[in-house]
């Protein structure tokens, strides 16, 4: 049977979620495979988590989900970049064997992003050999922060390109 | 944030040029090329994206200005640039005739117009030879390199006809070596940072491969094509 895992793991909002399973032992007559996903309020009296079906799956099949039939399911970062008010996760996959259905999950806690922060770049103009100071105090986060990188882009609507990366602390650079 | 406005500093860039075409040691005394000796990632990187922009920049400018000054009487036009590279060293000759001819030239062309342009296009493709040497020396540690490095290697590879072979011979071991640390990183990572690198990767590959087949490393191309498949696979749901 499978063991369901119910250890909460942290994920970044900014990233796919790419889940697989396995079927551990007699598993010649599958009959089909299934993913869900459930949205999690926690309960702060009893400290236990209510979980509630995530419905507009279907809808997004294709588009925020890949695999859902199947043993591989991916879930794209549309999910939580457009549902930033959901902080818990639950996946889970549910197989239908001809007698019965055996099930497990995994489930994520979003990543909270850098908050009370600010970033500023002196001078605000300047030439390509000017050096420009990029400052970003006051940025706090219960995990901590690692590094910073800084990403540019020449002209709006196009990608960023990488334009510098560093430890933690002050960074400048030349243009 | 407020969008940052930044000109081009001309007079940094003919400097530049201007202690190429002098000497070593002139060069050495540049201020950018002192920056460029830093080893520093990020300094490397901006300085040269910037220079290679300008240099694509005003390689376009070059040559709509050879096309214009030749196509007055001229509609329409092809022009053909001939790369060949005589002991090592490169030159290119440009002929003009009208479309659909053979590729012998027939038409009066303005000499002095092209003469500026080979010799702006040579001065160019030389000083791309001389700075892609400081991105090929640049440590390769994490993702963030990686992604920095592939992208400067983009923008100096960008103007194919300034690309000397040795140029492109050095790019395109770089980005080898990029792909090579990217696929060894790429299940610990995220996704999109793969996807971002690949592609830059992807990019400096085809910018190569318009050089010359004889140039290109076919192994660029095909960890290119290695780490497209693996962008696939993501996608559709394997870990």
């Amino acid at each position: 049977m499978c063991v369901p895992n119910l250890e909460f793991q942290l994920v970044n909002p900014t990233t796919q979620v790419a889940l697989y399973a396995v079927c551990i032992g007699l598993c010649l007559d599958i009959e089909s495979i299934r993913w869900n996903i459930y949205q999690g309020s926690a309960n702060s009296s009893s400290n236990s988590t209510k979980w509630t079906l995530f419905s507009p799956m279907t809808a997004y099949e294709n588009s925020w989900f890949f695999g859902i039939p199947t043993t591989n399911f991916t879930a794209t970062n549309q999910l939580f970049l457009s549902n930033p008010q959901i902080s818990l996760w639950r996946f889970e996959v549910v197989y239908t064997f001809p007698a019965e259905s055996s099930t497990s999950a995994l489930n994520f806690i979003i990543n909270q992003a850098p908050s009370n922060g600010s970033c500023l770049i002196d001078p605000p103009s300047g030439t390509t050999t000017t050096l420009f100071t990029v400052s970003c105090p006051d940025w706090f986060d219960a995990d901590g922060i690692n590094d910073y990188s800084l990403y540019g882009k020449t002209i709006p609507g196009r990608e960023s390109n990488s334009i510098g990366y560093s430890q933690h602390g002050r960074r400048t650079h030349p243009n | 944030m407020s969008s940052i406005v930044v000109t081009v500093d001309s007079q940094g860039i003919e400097n530049l040029i201007g202690s190429f075409q002098t000497s070593s040691s002139a060069l050495n005394r540049n201020p950018l090329v002192r920056l460029l000796f830093s080893g520093n990632q990020n300094v490397v990187g901006q300085i040269l994206a910037s220079l290679a922009q300008e240099f694509n920049q005003m390689n376009s400018h070059n040559v709509d200005t050879a096309v214009a000054s030749n196509s007055q009487d001229i509609s329409p036009i092809q022009i053909h640039v001939h790369r060949s590279f005589l002991g090592g060293i490169p030159a290119a000759s440009i002929s003009i005739s009208p479309l659909g001819s053979s590729s012998l030239p027939s038409m009066p062309l303005n000499e002095s117009a092209l003469v500026a342009y080979t010799r702006a296009l040579n001065s160019q493709a030389n000083i791309r030879d001389y700075l892609m040497n400081f991105v090929t020396d640049l440590l390769i540690t994490t993702i963030n390199s990686i992604k920095l490095q592939s992208s400067s290697l983009v923008q100096m590879t960008g103007a194919t006809n300034q690309l000397t072979r040795t140029a492109a011979s050095l790019a395109a071991d770089k980005c080898h070596q990029l792909a090579v640390a990217l696929f060894s990183m790429a299940r610990k990572v995220s996704f999109e940072d793969v996807q971002i690198a690949s592609r830059q990767l992807t990019q400096c590959a085809t910018n190569v491969v318009t050089v010359g087949e004889d140039v290109v490393s076919d192994i660029v191309k095909q960890y290119s094509r290695r780490l497209m498949d693996h962008c696939k696979l993501e996608r559709s749901s394997w870990i």
